[in-house]
């Protein structure tokens, strides 16, 4: 299994209750990093020496800082540090622009609505199996 | 001697010579002054009978030629026939002079009158001509207008309608939600007194997750709810006293205020020209947002004034000593669902704001907020702004 470290950015406990419970369900050794704040998911990408991540789970309604204001910010923060992360939008939002403006990041690989399903939980494994590769 | 006084009628050319040459021999033999004045009778006479002054030389010429074969002295007679003639001629004379000078002014006067004539044809042409101009300016301005008039009322009622539209979709669907929502809330609530023993840890977790977020989901509902309202509601403008209004919103939140242990004071207020449910529900979000935002350590003090209004009636501040906002999302407070927090952290849905800006904004104000973070904030709403 190539998924082996996430990283959760969602406000909703609730929400990163269920991600926890799907990605827990494909693989019990998956290790989870979760914020409910984009801007202390920022910070924490930030972090000098932090372990590897193998995928972003990004919500797009957030309060204070939102998805793509998270983006653009680590875009412009963390320059090429930043370029090798893999983005996977999770977001309940049903507005086709946000679709649009989400593939104008070459970080955002999917985009996929709430809940997730474990068939979601394949494609983000796929997707890192081949970035690796 | 003849003295014709018909003067309507033109006398004969006979008659003419016939008198002259009786005059004439008359003034020749007496000599009086009398038969002298008779010249200018013979004169009017020739005139009238349209005899011209050529004529009047060779009918003189006849008359004396017929004297001067009579025994008289010589040089009287011919003195006398002379006199006379002068007499006559002068008449001739003068009337032809005024009747030249007749002549020039009428025709000076035909001319002058003509030319005014002219003038007035020309000028009541022009005044016309422009008058049509005009008219038809006034005509073609007029229909500009209103078919301009006539766009704007069809895309205002056109907005109207979208706008009444929205409003009346967001009310029917928020409306239709609350129902299952409250039986959702309703049947988990069943769930959790009857069956919680039964439910494993990981159970109980989801369980109550499942309540918080259908409570929220019922919140949300209802304030989509009074947004839809308050967009859609034709409002009745009244004059409002904010001080008692202030009162009853006090009164509403009194649960939250004592469970906060909020200290919360109302200066007096104007009375204000406005719609007092829509000022109602902005002073009871601007005050339930003051105690929820309270500071977790600070007694929570809160105080609402009117400052001496500047182009507007009313300024009134809502001011707290809470934990304060950010001057990055000072701006994005306002926006529709925005929020700052989680929603353990803060419940909300992120509609208060907005509907207070909107308010604000049906009484031709403004509100926003000045704050220093972790020391308060203090909203600043102005209500109908003079237009600059």
């Amino acid at each position: 299994m190539a998924l082996r470290r996430v990283m959760i950015v969602d406000d909703d406990r609730f929400d990163q209750l269920a991600y926890k419970r799907i990605l827990r369900k494909s693989d019990e050794t998956i290790e989870v990093v979760s914020f409910q704040y984009a801007t202390e998911a920022l910070d924490y990408l930030k972090t000098e020496g932090r372990a590897e991540l193998d995928a972003i789970l990004l919500d797009i309604n957030m309060p204070r800082m939102n998805g793509f204001e998270f983006l653009e910010a680590a875009c412009r923060d963390l320059q090429e540090r930043f370029e090798r992360e893999l983005v996977v939008m999770v977001t309940t939002s049903l507005d086709p622009r946000d679709r649009e403006r989400a593939a104008g990041f070459s970080q955002v690989q999917a985009f996929f609505s709430k809940p997730l399903t474990a068939e979601n939980i394949s494609s983000i494994s796929a997707l890192v199996a081949k970035k690796q590769a | 001697m003849t003295v014709l006084r018909a003067d309507t009628e033109a006398p004969e050319p006979a008659l003419v010579a016939a008198t002259y040459k009786a005059a004439l021999q008359a003034y020749v033999v007496t000599g009086n002054e009398e038969d002298l004045s008779s010249a200018y009778d013979c004169a009017r006479l020739a005139l009238r009978a349209g005899v011209s002054i050529g004529e009047v030389g060779e009918l003189h010429f006849r008359a004396a030629q017929h004297l001067r074969s009579a025994p008289l002295a010589r040089a009287q007679v011919t003195a006398r026939i002379e006199e006379f003639f002068l007499e006559t001629i002068s008449v001739y004379d003068m009337a032809l002079h005024g009747y030249g000078e007749s002549v020039a002014r009428l025709t000076a006067e035909v001319q002058e009158r003509k030319r005014v004539e002219e003038e007035l044809r020309d000028v009541t042409f022009e005044l016309a001509q422009q008058r049509d101009l005009l008219d038809q300016q006034v005509k073609d301005r007029t229909a500009q207008l209103r078919s301009r008039l006539e766009e704007l009322r069809m895309v205002n009622s056109q907005l109207q309608q979208t706008n009444q539209e929205q409003a009346q979709f967001s009310y029917a669907i928020s409306h239709d939600l609350k129902s299952p929502v409250n039986t959702l809330m309703m049947m988990l609530d069943l769930l959790e007194a009857d069956h919680r023993e039964v439910l494993d840890a990981e159970g109980r977790e989801l369980l109550d997750a499942a309540r918080a977020t259908t409570r929220r989901m019922a919140h949300m509902v209802q304030d989509v709810l009074r947004y839809a309202r308050l967009v859609g509601q034709e409002a009745e403008v009244e004059m409002v006293g904010l001080t008692p209004l202030c009162q009853t919103v006090l009164a509403d939140l009194r649960a939250e205020t004592q469970k906060a242990g909020a200290e919360i004071r109302i200066d007096p207020l104007p009375v204000v020209r406005g719609v007092a449910s829509q000022l109602h529900s902005l002073f009871l979000n601007l005050l339930s947002n003051a105690v929820k935002f309270r500071h977790p350590t600070r007694p929570c003090r809160i105080e609402v004034k009117a400052v001496p209004p500047v182009g507007c009636v009313a300024e009134i501040h809502v001011c707290d000593n809470g934990i304060g906002i950010d001057p990055a999302y000072q701006q994005r407070i306002f926006s529709l669902f925005q929020r700052l927090h989680t929603y353990e952290e803060y419940s909300g849905s992120g509609i208060g704001l907005t509907l207070c800006q909107r308010i604000a904004g049906y009484h031709h104000g403004d509100i926003r907020v000045s704050s220093t973070p972790g020391e308060g904030a203090c909203f600043i709403i102005r209500l109908w702004v003079e237009e600059s």
